[in-house]
């Protein structure tokens, strides 16, 4: 439940730009990876490829199963993605609409969605917004709607594309302690690399087209020569 | 960057904007049904007291007057060349144009007025508890929520032309705004285009099954 398993999977846009070549990794469940990297390298198309929303060629197995156009519907139930940009997430008129979203196809009935969005609001410290329209609010409750959005759908996985991208230090530090309470697998695709040390216990590195290193999260964010090598700075939690 | 301008008065407080959403709507739609389907002969008699009571309801809401006036003057370039073809080409053409001018006015003015009495989300709301179809209200819902986002990127791209432009006028500056123009469908095309992604991601199929 929960793992994630790429095999040689390989992404190329339709104007023949490879954004990485035979990557292969296993993410065990309940297991918190960052995909850290260069701008261009490749990191969400590779949150992406992992969820079904670009073609990639290779497997793709979520939770021991593998991945195909077929079955892509009951993939994407066991995943929940907070997308960089909240405003491509919140497209519904009210808070509340857009934590029930899809509650239904997974087979809640009207009162659990009822109850589902007042405890997800509750968890995310947004209680009472069940009616305010999301694009009034600030960057920081947008992004933690997105959080309660993802976690209503009680998901194995939770993907995450710079969660943490433009938020004051208070917002930040809500949203890092949000997603440490969120007991699934975690992939979070971040250059916040301080975020990366207090949320991951695993990293990778993506760039030139591939995965140039793995392993712990203090191994790997400690190694200056290997960080600065990729574009990176060693966070200051390990400096 | 927030932009309310489309209901910027619907959250003040007013006899107009404690009347249940539900009635407001039906009296926008009435009048503007009553106003569509009137004779002509009709409409220069009915014309007058319905625009006193939609400025009497403007006034008591405390919603400037001048303001909606305004903005029911958008319609301006929709019935100015219909009015010009008519009188040029039939007969007692500026009669008939001048009762549609009022007919269009009217009608505008009267959903202006519903905008700005009533927030959106209610009026959303509203329409969905009488089983409005759901995916009309989404496609109303998007338009309203991507407006102020897309008004949001022009005027950022309008200010980031101001900065670099260094006073270019005439052909240079239309030239540069339709390409801005151009811009703009593009980054509305790649947005769609995320937002569909969040919509797959938390199930939707497409299928109308929103």
């Amino acid at each position: 439940m929960g793992s994630i398993e790429a095999k040689n999977i390989s992404f190329t846009y339709p104007d023949g730009v490879e954004v990485f070549k035979n990557i292969s990794f296993y993410i065990n469940h309940h297991e918190s990876v960052g995909i850290i990297g260069p701008n261009g390298a490749g990191k969400t198309t590779l949150l992406l490829a992992l969820s079904g929303l670009v073609r990639s060629s290779g497997e793709i197995l979520i939770s021991k199963v593998i991945k195909s156009e077929k079955n892509i519907n009951e993939i994407r139930k066991k995943i929940s993605f907070v997308f960089q940009n909240p405003d491509d997430q919140l497209f519904m008129p009210h808070v509340e609409d857009d934590i029930s979203f899809g509650l239904d196809k997974l087979g809640y009935s009207e009162k659990e969605i009822r109850s589902i969005v007042k405890e997800s609001l509750r968890s995310a410290g947004l209680e009472g917004f069940e009616l305010r329209s999301s694009h009034h609010l600030s960057l920081g409750q947008k992004k933690r709607v997105c959080l309660a959005a993802a976690f209503a759908r009680s998901p194995e996985i939770l993907l995450l594309d710079e969660p943490s991208n433009e938020l004051d230090p208070a917002g930040r530090r809500e949203l890092i302690r949000l997603i440490r309470e969120f007991a699934g697998t975690k992939l979070v695709v971040s250059h916040d690399l301080d975020m990366i040390a207090e949320v991951c216990n695993t990293v990778l590195i993506l760039n030139k087209n591939e995965i140039v290193a793995s392993g712990s999260s203090e191994k790997i964010l400690s190694d200056k020569k290997l960080m600065e090598r990729n574009s990176l700075e060693v966070p200051y939690k390990y400096r | 960057m927030r932009h309310s301008f489309w209901d910027h008065y619907s959250s003040l407080n007013s006899p107009v904007h404690n009347i249940p959403t539900g009635l407001k709507i039906i009296f926008a739609l009435f009048l503007v049904i009553l106003l569509t389907v009137l004779p002509g002969s009709y409409i220069s008699f009915a014309s007058l007291p319905i625009l006193i009571l939609l400025i009497t309801m403007l006034i008591i809401s405390k919603v400037p007057v001048a303001n909606v006036i305004k903005r029911t003057l958008v319609i301006l370039p929709l019935v100015l060349p219909v009015i010009v073809l008519n009188s040029i080409f039939m007969k007692a053409g500026l009669k008939h144009s001048l009762i549609l001018s009022v007919r269009s006015f009217l009608s505008i003015f009267s959903l202006i007025l519903l905008v700005s009495v009533t927030r959106f989300s209610d009026i959303m709301k509203t329409l969905s508890s009488w089983h409005f179809p759901r995916i009309m209200i989404m496609i109303l819902s998007f338009m309203y929520r991507y407006f102020f986002l897309l008004t949001g990127e022009m005027e950022k791209m309008v200010r980031a032309v101001k900065m670099r432009s260094g006073g270019s006028r005439g052909f240079t500056l239309i030239r540069i705004y339709s390409q801005i123009l151009a811009i703009l469908f593009i980054k509305s095309y790649e947005r769609a285009e995320r937002v569909y992604h969040a919509m797959l991601m938390r199930g939707y199929d497409g299928n109308g099954g929103l």
